[in-house]
């Protein structure tokens, strides 16, 4: 096998003309698709080698490469197929996502003023590590993390919950204080109550309806009015670290003891995130307000979901960690070098957080500033809408950038990250410190009851709601197939009906040539016959001049011959009157 | 089976009667050394055991068009034949 393909490259071909009969042979059903297969991944292979040698040139580079990274996933996905039946629904998206990253941080700059990535990039950009990760289960994703003990002055290494990379513990003994065992920091969640965000956002649909966009309302327009809203409550990013501590904590300004706001509460990239994957199935739809609604609805039960399965306690305002949590919940956030670790679960893709995307866009030039100024608004949601629609792959650039907020009169919800300005309603929290004991933090004077009910009617709503919506899913995905499956015979009967075209114009373009030539050689024929005749007619004339002449000429004589006669005539009755011979009257 | 319907390489052919078909390609190569090109294609014929007829033409480009000419040659067609025996034992 990999003697044969050394020696032999395989090749494109979609027409050809038979010009001599072909020689048949048989394959038996399984020889036959082990054939085929192995062509078809050779051609899928050779395209996906392709994209690493395109050129990206222009502001839309980055466009282009979404475009490419997701393209390049559809092919890896069938490649996959080929040899597997597990490839997850979702692998496109996700692999999409993991290329796009890849490739962007690759692009570099060519002599042509293009972007190129080269395939000297190939192996780090298609590797099977890549592909795997690509590959996992979502629910290997979602798994809570392993309670490991933290001990911050051993070597020990602490996994973190996706279990990927050994994060060394922290050591540094300036930028991270050290911790009494057993002693508590309470850290305050400094995220917004869904509540605020739900009435933020209501204020910001009734604002758009007054302004006419809600007649012709779509999910870009929704997706500016919940930006502008969680502007209004100023949802705090990922980027930002909340810190808090207590006497044990020297400052509170200090960044290196951070809470992991995806544990712990709603961040603006987390709403965006279910808010993004709500829209997934309305964007495949002609969207009603109600729909619309239903989305935003869905999408903050995701929210008040996630943090309720990843929390001790349904609803926790404030939340409070040991310092061993807070220790893990260090080495699930930064990896050994530091770095902060994204986030790659529970949601079909990982967003680029603000740093990778001005990363990114540092790397291909582009001002943002100076593309909001010199392209005009209008044109930078128009951007933003590509980027969704090549699959939810992000936005370029980001939401805050494009969107400018609709309503300054809504009052914005001062906060910082220590205490917060609205009422605490504290529950009990029981978080196991290292020795495994539990601790008990806060005693609440509000019974949590109907909150733990509200949560278990949100979890049957939302289960519903999941039900329903795998369903469209399912029966859209469907439809999209035969859709594809539709257009593709569709396009194969176009392009033989535009070759059988092609073909009859040719044969037809051959028979007007060849017509063309006959009706220039009869004209010549009948040029030259008019010619003839012509000449015939005056070689005609000629003669009938000529005689004309000799009949005249004729005349004449005879006119003489007679005016002879008659003298003779004359002449010989007198000869004859004296008895001699005619001749002797010829004498003179 | 539905991997085999993930993608289907077509090729329209025009016969020597001035006909044209649609043919579905099952492989498409060039051998390096000779710089030969050939297709196997076929229009799904099967026999009674399930058998499927493929057909092997050499590919003249010279022209420009692609032309389908046939295999005369002996030791050629064993090597194109060579190439369909591995290939069909990959997998």
């Amino acid at each position: 096998m990999a003697d044969i393909e050394e020696n032999i490259v395989y090749s494109d071909i979609d027409h050809g003309e038979v010009l001599e009969p072909s020689r048949s042979i048989k394959f038996k059903p399984s020889s036959y698709d082990s054939i085929r297969s192995s062509f078809l991944k050779g051609r899928l292979e050779s395209a996906r080698n392709n994209a690493l040698t395109r050129e990206y040139s222009g502001e839309n580079a980055q466009e282009k490469v979404a475009r490419v990274a997701e393209k390049i996933a559809k092919l890896e996905e069938k490649i996959l197929i080929l040899s597997r039946d597990d490839v997850p629904e979702d692998y496109v998206s996700r692999r999409a996502i993991k290329l796009r990253k890849d490739m962007i941080s690759n692009l570099r700059y060519h002599s042509n003023g293009a972007y190129v990535i080269g395939l000297d990039k190939k192996e780090e950009i298609f590797s099977d590590e890549a592909v795997e990760e690509a590959m996992a289960s979502q629910e290997t994703d979602v798994t809570p993390a392993v309670e490991t003990p933290y001990n911050p002055d051993s070597s020990d290494v602490v996994s973190n919950e996706e279990q990927e990379v050994v994060v060394p513990p922290v050591t540094d003994p300036v930028t991270t204080p050290p911790v009494e065992e057993g002693t508590d920091i309470d850290v305050v969640q400094s995220g917004v109550e869904r509540q605020e965000i739900e009435d933020a956002i209501n204020s910001s649909f009734e604002a758009a309806e007054k302004s006419g966009e809600g007649e012709a309302i779509g999910t870009d327009v929704i997706r500016d009015v919940i930006d502008t809203a969680m502007d209004q409550v100023d949802v705090p990013t990922d980027e930002v670290h909340e810190v808090i501590g207590d006497t044990d904590v020297p400052s509170g300004d200090d960044p290196q003891v951070a809470t992991e706001r995806e544990d712990d509460g709603v961040s603006r990239d987390v709403i965006r995130d279910v808010i993004d994957t709500a829209f997934q199935g309305v964007d495949e739809q002609q969207p009603s307000k109600e729909d619309i609604r239903s989305a935003v609805e869905e999408a903050f039960q995701n929210v008040s979901q996630d943090a309720a399965t990843t929390e001790a306690s349904p609803v926790v305002p404030e939340d409070r960690v040991s310092t061993s949590d807070a220790g893990q919940v260090h080495s699930r956030l930064y990896d050994e070098n530091g770095n902060r670790r994204v986030r790659r679960k529970k949601y079909n893709y990982t967003p680029m957080t603000d740093a990778e995307i001005r990363e990114a866009q540092i790397k291909l030039g582009f001002d943002e500033h100076g593309n909001l100024i010199d392209n005009g608004a209008n044109s930078v949601p128009q951007k933003a809408t590509k980027a969704r629609v090549v699959g939810d792959l992000g936005s370029i650039p980001s939401f805050r950038d494009a969107f400018v907020p609709a309503n300054h009169n809504i009052e914005k919800t001062e906060r910082n990250s220590v205490v917060t300005d609205t009422p605490v309603r504290e529950v009990p929290v029981v978080t196991p410190d290292r020795t495994g004991d539990e601790v008990k933090h806060v005693v609440t004077e509000e019974p949590v009851k109907d909150d733990a009910a509200r949560t278990l009617d949100d979890y049957a709503a939302l289960k519903a709601r999941i039900l329903d919506l795998v369903q469209k899913r399912d029966a859209t995905h469907q439809r999209s197939v035969d859709a594809q499956r539709v257009a593709q015979e569709s396009a194969r009967e176009a392009q033989a009906a535009r070759r059988k075209l092609e073909m009859s114009q040719a044969s037809y373009q051959d028979r007007m040539k060849k017509l063309a030539d006959y009706v220039v050689s009869l004209e010549a024929t009948v040029a030259e016959n008019v010619r003839q005749t012509e000449a015939a007619e005056e070689e005609t004339r000629k003669n009938r001049d000529f005689v004309a002449l000799q009949n005249e000429a004729a005349a004449k004589n005879d006119q003489i011959i007679g005016e002879i006669d008659s003298m003779i005539g004359d002449v010989q009755t007198p000869q004859d009157s004296f008895g001699g011979d005619a001749v002797g009257g010829m004498r003179r | 089976m539905e991997n085999q319907e993930i993608e289907k390489k077509m090729m329209s052919i025009v016969a020597e009667d001035g006909s044209i078909e649609e043919v579905e390609v099952i492989l498409a190569f060039e051998f390096k050394d000779t710089k030969k090109e050939y297709v196997i294609y076929t229009k799904n014929e099967k026999d009674e055991n399930d058998n499927i007829t493929v057909y092997v033409s050499n590919v003249d480009r010279s022209s420009g068009e692609p032309k389908l000419l046939g295999v005369d040659d002996e030791e050629e067609w064993n090597r194109v034949k060579d190439v369909l025996r591995e290939l069909s034992k990959s997998e």
